[in-house]
């Protein structure tokens, strides 16, 4: 069994909400894996490792920045599979998370790169920007190997009722979710920092996405992503909104840019993490 | 209706997540209604005599060439794009036109139109252009604001912040592309459609080439393909041989598939691993289709055609006119009988 959805499920039960950290792999594995054992050492309970991007457009500021050094210093797929493989060896009960653009992946062969992804011990592959109705044969390629692709979805779409324009997209989108949702809560989608945090909007989108999911029969976990920089917004993700939990970018590797120190790094999970657990 | 929405096999589309497809597709429909109007049209007419935009000068290359011709580019269809995109963008009715430029025609041409149309307009400059302080006043002067900063700290991409912005905000901001080799369609298609007008200007004189009877070989130099997709695009239908020539020097660089703002094409993977040289997505699917022939020329045979024409004419021939014209006397020397035409830029100094 998959080992994310093995461990969603046993956080439903005990009323937490996932904490997903995204992994820079920057400067080198070594420095990678503190990074690593600071979020597990902090109580995150899956990490998301990166893959450096030449176009990472999706991006904000601050991921951009760590894309271009961690380009420049030669990270490439492989290295960020071999921090996968060594997350694996050293903490087999944390499901890995890879993010890739598509720049990075469409050079390899996709049952290439999934075999690649299932030798290093991926559970689940973020893949932004590839379509659902899978052109390249990558998402069939994954899920062969039990490895999920998640697919994201904008608010605006994820709160389409049936008769609005968006409502086929969002259906076939649930339709062919495996693994988890993400449920993007930055205005376009866009990722990076951001001060508000659209909780009435969310909660909207999250009822909708459940309520859909279950006219299909499944029980998927909806991740908030995008736009969550602080415990405050943990908290209102996770008990106000609904949702099954929280991957954090900018937030994390703006401490790791800003010289945190791996205890800060740790500090900083556990109180993220503290947000994400019911009282 | 005019087609904005294409893909070629892989390559084109909308390369992001489905649910904001619908994003560039509302906006495509928006745009083949606009440009069909006839009102859009004669404005476009009105815009491109302001700008001082005529018919390319075509005429014989003289020796060494026998069958050559020059067809004389300049900076038309840069001009051609920005006054479109510009005008578009005041149709659609938008309150903010994005562009990024990495050359200084796109962004002075950007800045001029934007003014004359009374649209606001924000430029991010790439790391080159924002070192020039002329440029740089030039643009602030006029009232459009610049971030001449983001390519030089971050990723020296900056049609790719231009994109973000249009992202963020697809109702209320329009991406002007500098080239046909960014964004999901309609963008690639746009800048095509606008750059196809070089094509028009010169239809007639290589129609009259073909009914003498004559084989028609047409060649461009490329850096994204934007100009040759242009210029071909009147010819694509018809019997004539299509020519793009590359230096290949890029042979040293890894051809990659590239996601360039959610359209999927090629471009050169660098040994620090950045990306430069993305192709507009059409021109790659038209090379494997085997519509267009691409020709690789060396660095030494450049030179070395420099120094002849340097020598023999006294005119410095540039890089890019290079390239054409030594395929063309190269293609002449199989003594073939069709007529070539050569697309050449101005020369640094002299007159060709």
């Amino acid at each position: 069994m998959n080992r994310a959805v093995k461990v969603f499920s046993l956080l439903k039960k005990r009323g937490e909400g996932a904490l997903i950290p995204y992994v820079p792999v920057y400067p080198d594995i070594n420095k990678t894996m503190k990074v690593v054992e600071a979020y597990i050492a902090g109580g995150a309970d899956m990490i998301e490792i990166s893959v450096p991007s030449a176009r990472p457009w999706i991006d904000g500021p601050t991921l951009q920045r760590y894309h271009k050094e961690a380009l420049m210093k030669n990270v490439t797929l492989v290295n960020s599979l071999k921090v996968a493989e060594l997350v694996t060896k050293e903490y087999p009960e944390i499901p890995i998370w890879l993010i890739f653009y598509l720049t990075e992946a469409l050079s390899y062969d996709p049952e290439e790169l999934a075999e690649m992804c299932s030798n290093a011990g991926i559970d689940i592959v973020d893949a932004p920007n590839y379509p659902i109705d899978d052109p390249f044969g990558l998402s069939k390629a994954l899920e062969k190997r039990e490895i999920y692709m998640i697919i994201p979805v904008d608010l605006s779409t994820a709160t389409a009722k049936k008769g609005d324009p968006q409502y086929k997209v969002l259906y076939n989108i649930l339709r062919a979710a495996r693994g988890a949702i993400f449920l993007m809560l930055a205005a376009g989608g866009l990722a990076g920092i951001k001060k508000e945090f659209p909780a009435d909007k969310a909660r909207n989108a999250t009822n909708n996405l459940r309520r859909i999911l279950s006219e299909l029969n499944k029980d998927l976990p909806i991740i908030g992503v995008t736009g969550i920089s602080n415990e405050t917004h943990v908290r209102k993700a996770v008990k106000d909104v609904g949702l099954d939990g929280v991957m954090m970018g900018s937030a994390f590797v703006k401490k790791i840019q800003e010289g945190a120190s791996m205890d800060e790094l740790k500090e900083f999970t556990r109180l993220i993490k503290q947000a994400t657990i019911s009282p | 209706m005019i087609k904005l929405t294409e893909t070629f096999g892989k390559y084109g589309g909308i390369w992001t997540e489905d649910c904001f497809k619908h994003i560039a597709r509302d906006l495509g429909e928006r745009c083949s209604r606009i440009l069909e109007a006839v009102d859009f049209n004669s404005e476009f007419q009105v815009l491109s005599r302001f700008m001082k935009i005529s018919k390319p000068t075509i005429h014989d290359l003289g020796e060494p060439f026998k069958l050559s011709k020059a067809i004389i580019i300049n900076n038309q269809g840069v001009l051609l794009n920005v006054i479109g995109g510009l005008l578009l963008a005041k149709k659609l009715g938008v309150s903010l036109v994005v562009t990024g430029a990495r050359t200084k025609e796109h962004a002075l041409a950007s800045v001029l139109i934007s003014v004359k149309l009374n649209i606001p307009l924000k430029i991010y400059l790439s790391r080159s252009l924002s070192g020039d302080p002329e440029l740089l006043n030039a643009v602030k002067s006029l009232g459009v604001e610049v971030d001449g900063e983001t390519c030089k700290s971050l990723y020296d991409v900056p049609e790719m912040y231009a994109f973000q912005d249009w992202f963020k905000k697809p109702g209320e901001v329009f991406f002007l592309p500098e080239k046909a080799n960014v964004g999901p369609y309609p963008f690639p298609s746009l800048c095509e459609h606008f750059y196809s007008y070089l094509g028009r200007f010169i239809e007639e004189d290589v129609r009259e080439a073909l009914e003498d009877g004559y084989g028609v070989r047409i060649i461009v130099a490329i850096d994204s393909g934007t100009t040759a997709l242009g210029i071909f695009s009147a010819f694509l239908e018809k019997k004539i041989s299509l020519y793009t020539v590359e230096l290949d020097d890029w042979k040293e660089r890894k051809e990659v598939l590239v996601d360039n703002c959610c359209t999927l094409t090629k471009g050169f993977r660098e040994k620090d691993n950045t990306i430069h040289r993305v192709l507009a997505p059409k021109l790659v699917h038209l090379w494997e289709v085997g519509r267009i022939r691409r020709i690789f020329i060396s660095a030494d045979k450049l030179s070395d055609f420099q120094k002849f024409f340097a020598k023999e004419r006294g005119i410095l021939v540039g890089r890019a006119s290079s390239m054409v014209l030594a395929t063309a006397l190269d293609m002449e020397k199989e003594h073939t009988e069709d007529r070539i035409f050569t697309v050449i830029r101005s020369p640094v100094v002299g007159v060709l």
